[in-house]
């Protein structure tokens, strides 16, 4: 929880201001995670602070909520073109990425949870970045990356808002943005290496090396070629429908299947 | 995916019958675990679209479903399928329009490649019905054709373009 909070501080995500009745002040929880990495161990605790954003107002505390998010097709289509252009993908992830965001709308949120200020407890905070679970939170998170990738000559994808693209002389570097999940590859090492150090210029990352693990795909990475697999998501998922240890069968339907609304059938809510 | 799709529509109500057809599919997928999907490199890269679709499918309202997959080079990297929105009279008409979709999903690989720096033209699309092929070359109405909504004309729009070829 410290951590967090230090983070915040570091960020200069707030400011102590004196409560007024005019304000719409929005709740404050902690959010508490075990981190997985891929094969299912915990890696390490994690502390959050939300805002309970189902209290905000449109139109007063959020504008525009809509924020860009890659494809799974684009991501395939990436690591095949990857694949075969013989260069590997790496993957970074942005820390705290939400609290990079800057607010426009004035929002004003509860102090933390046990975490209170002694000498003013019924202060509030005004935030000049965005806070997770705000509305907005996502939308100005993307807003900002954008910003700071086009400063640095990248160019966004024509149809793919979360493509970003940039050309020096016969290279070439490409940057997908899933929300805090960067992947990123190039032709020529020194550009992957100028992105990085640019990055960690700008906001806190933690860099994961090789790509190997992003939103359930398995992925491996060889010279010849590239594997991509959903092993560990299959297995989760019929772990929790606890049907592990069912028999195989080969087609997913029988080809004779005839399903309606089945009014007379047994109901199985 | 298809029958994953086809439970999906019960949601709202599920029965004992959707519940079977249900763990069928978890079954099937105690199967699969271990398959992958792979990209090799050092092979072409050349994109190829392929369409199906069968016709009136879907038992209740009679609409078909329409199938789509692209490939790069030798490896697979996008697939729907997909329920058509209107009830088609003939087996051409549902194949034109899976191959419709199968264009603009073409259309939005080639502009995502040539992002990155690939140009492509005359992505080749792939349909396995004469007359479907031959509406979209053919700007020939006749009496059984001349219902197919515009929209679905687009995919003839883009072959005469030269964007696509079938």
């Amino acid at each position: 929880m410290h951590e967090e909070l230090n983070q915040f501080a570091r960020n200069e995500v707030w400011t102590l201001v004196p409560r007024t009745s005019k304000m719409n002040v929005i709740g404050t929880k902690w959010v508490f995670k075990n981190k997985l990495d891929e094969h299912g161990v915990i890696v390490r605790n994690k502390a959050r602070l939300v805002a309970k954003g189902y209290n905000q107002e449109e139109g007063i505390d959020y504008g525009e909520t809509y924020a860009p998010v890659a494809r799974l097709e684009a991501v395939r289509l990436l690591l095949a073109y990857a694949c075969m252009n013989g260069f590997k993908l790496h993957q970074m992830d942005v820390k705290s990425a939400f609290l990079n965001g800057y607010i426009d709308e004035e929002v004003y949120v509860c102090q933390p949870p046990g975490f209170e200020d002694h000498k003013h407890p019924n202060y509030v905070f005004k935030l000049k970045k965005a806070l997770y679970g705000l509305k907005q939170a996502s939308r100005q998170w993307y807003e900002r990356l954008n910003n700071f990738l086009l400063s640095h000559g990248y160019e966004r994808g024509k149809t793919d808002k979360t493509l970003f693209v940039k050309k020096a002389l016969n290279d070439i570097i490409l940057v997908e943005v899933y929300v805090d999940d960067i992947i990123f590859g190039s032709t020529n090492q020194n550009l992957c290496e100028q992105f990085v150090i640019a990055m960690q210029g700008e906001f806190e990352i933690s860099m994961m090396g090789e790509l190997n693990y992003f939103l359930g795909l398995q992925i491996k990475q060889l010279n010849h070629g590239t594997f991509l697999s959903q092993t560990k998501y299959c297995k989760e998922l019929l772990k929790k429908f606890n049907m592990v240890n069912c028999k195989e069968i080969s087609t997913p339907m029988a080809t004779n299947c005839y399903l309606d609304s089945d009014e007379k059938g047994t109901s199985m809510d | 995916m298809f029958s994953v799709c086809l439970c999906a529509r019960f949601q709202s109500n599920p029965k004992e019958s959707h519940f079977t057809t249900a763990k069928r599919i978890l079954k099937y997928l105690q199967g699969t675990t271990t398959v992958v999907l792979w990209y090799p490199s050092e092979v072409s890269l050349d994109l190829v679209g392929y369409s199906d679709s069968d016709f009136a499918g879907c038992k209740i309202d009679r609409k078909s479903t329409s199938g789509t997959c692209h490939l790069l080079g030798s490896s697979l990297i996008s697939w729907h399928s997909k329920k058509q929105a209107c009830v088609v009279l003939s087996t051409a008409e549902a194949e034109y329009i899976a191959a419709g979709s199968c264009c603009a999903q073409s259309l939005w690989i080639k502009q995502q490649l040539s992002d990155f720096g690939l140009n492509l033209s005359k992505i080749p699309l792939l349909c396995d019905n004469t007359s479907a092929i031959n509406l979209t070359k053919n700007p020939v109405q006749h009496s059984r054709t001349k219902h197919i909504e515009i929209r679905h004309h687009f995919i003839r729009d883009h072959v005469n373009n030269g964007d696509c070829e079938i």
